[in-house]
């Protein structure tokens, strides 16, 4: 009985530890666009931005230093948030994303992107139209 | 060869013609005509102003391919300019954002022969064929 009691207490008492990741994650660095949201929301969202880009870190990060600025794709990620921001704030104000989505709002990267780093343009309705 | 004067009175109609609407142009630039001719117009038409109809037919078509309605989805039926649903102030407003996104964003696109008007974002871009834009891939199984 008491080794099972034992067993429990030490289940219970590994559990939270276990939760918590092994290292505290480092501050970020250089946010601009998505300043006020924590370490771990920032880092969620990339992996997300990633996925729906269907690119790696390394498409808009340099290796090694997250924080530079120096490759172009980062600035045009940068605007791409501000503008889905601004879409999220004036049109779709009431939208609250559920627990799981992403924090950006009703419309996200993959809104668009839907694993492609160019969005699609248009069906081509006008050709068939003439 | 006999000459044919119907052929000179003809000639003069059409050099009044065309005199009279090279003298009307300046006049018209000054005081707009409500009503401009080739131009998609009706009291209902309020944000895709200034097309002109073939156009305007064309961007109806892409908004139907877009979101993967007829176009019942947006207009009451027997009456085009009608009002009446409420899908069709959604897309006043969703062309609305379209335009300003490609205003804003995009400012140095052109669209290509046969491409929608309304710039680098469509209807496509975020509709791709479905009344309801995804925001995250649909999980798997689904």
């Amino acid at each position: 009985m008491s080794r099972l009691l034992v067993s429990v207490l030490t289940v219970l008492c590994a559990a939270p530890a276990a939760a918590q990741p092994s290292r505290p994650a480092r501050p970020l660095e250089n946010i601009k666009v998505l300043s006020g949201w924590t370490s771990a929301e920032v880092r969620d969202e990339m992996r997300r931005m990633a996925d729906a880009i269907g690119v790696k870190c390394d498409h808009c990060h340099v290796q090694g230093n997250f924080a530079s600025d120096e490759k172009r794709a980062k600035h045009t990620a940068r605007r791409m948030l501000q503008l889905t921001i601004s879409l999220n704030t004036e049109y779709f104000p009431m939208h609250v994303p559920s627990a799981g989505d992403s924090k950006l709002g009703r419309i996200t990267c993959y809104t668009c992107h839907q694993g492609a780093a160019t969005p699609k343009l248009g069906t081509g309705a006008g050709e068939v139209a003439r | 060869m006999t000459s044919r004067p119907w052929r000179h009175a003809l000639g003069a109609m059409a050099l009044s013609s065309a005199l009279a609407v090279a003298l009307a142009r300046p006049a018209a630039a000054q005081v707009p005509e409500p009503t401009k001719p080739g131009i998609a117009e009706s009291p209902t038409i309020t944000v895709l102003t200034g097309l002109m109809v073939p156009q305007f037919e064309i961007e109806m078509r892409h908004f139907v391919q877009a979101l993967g309605m007829n176009c019942g989805g947006c207009h009451a039926r027997g009456n085009f300019a009608s009002d009446e649903n409420p899908r069709k102030a959604t897309a006043r407003r969703m062309i609305e954002m379209t335009l300003n996104l490609n205003q804003k964003f995009f400012p140095g696109y052109t669209p290509a022969e046969g491409e929608t008007s309304l710039g680098r974002v469509t209807c496509y871009t975020c509709h791709q064929g479905a009344a309801q834009p995804k925001s995250a891939p649909v999980p798997p199984g689904r």
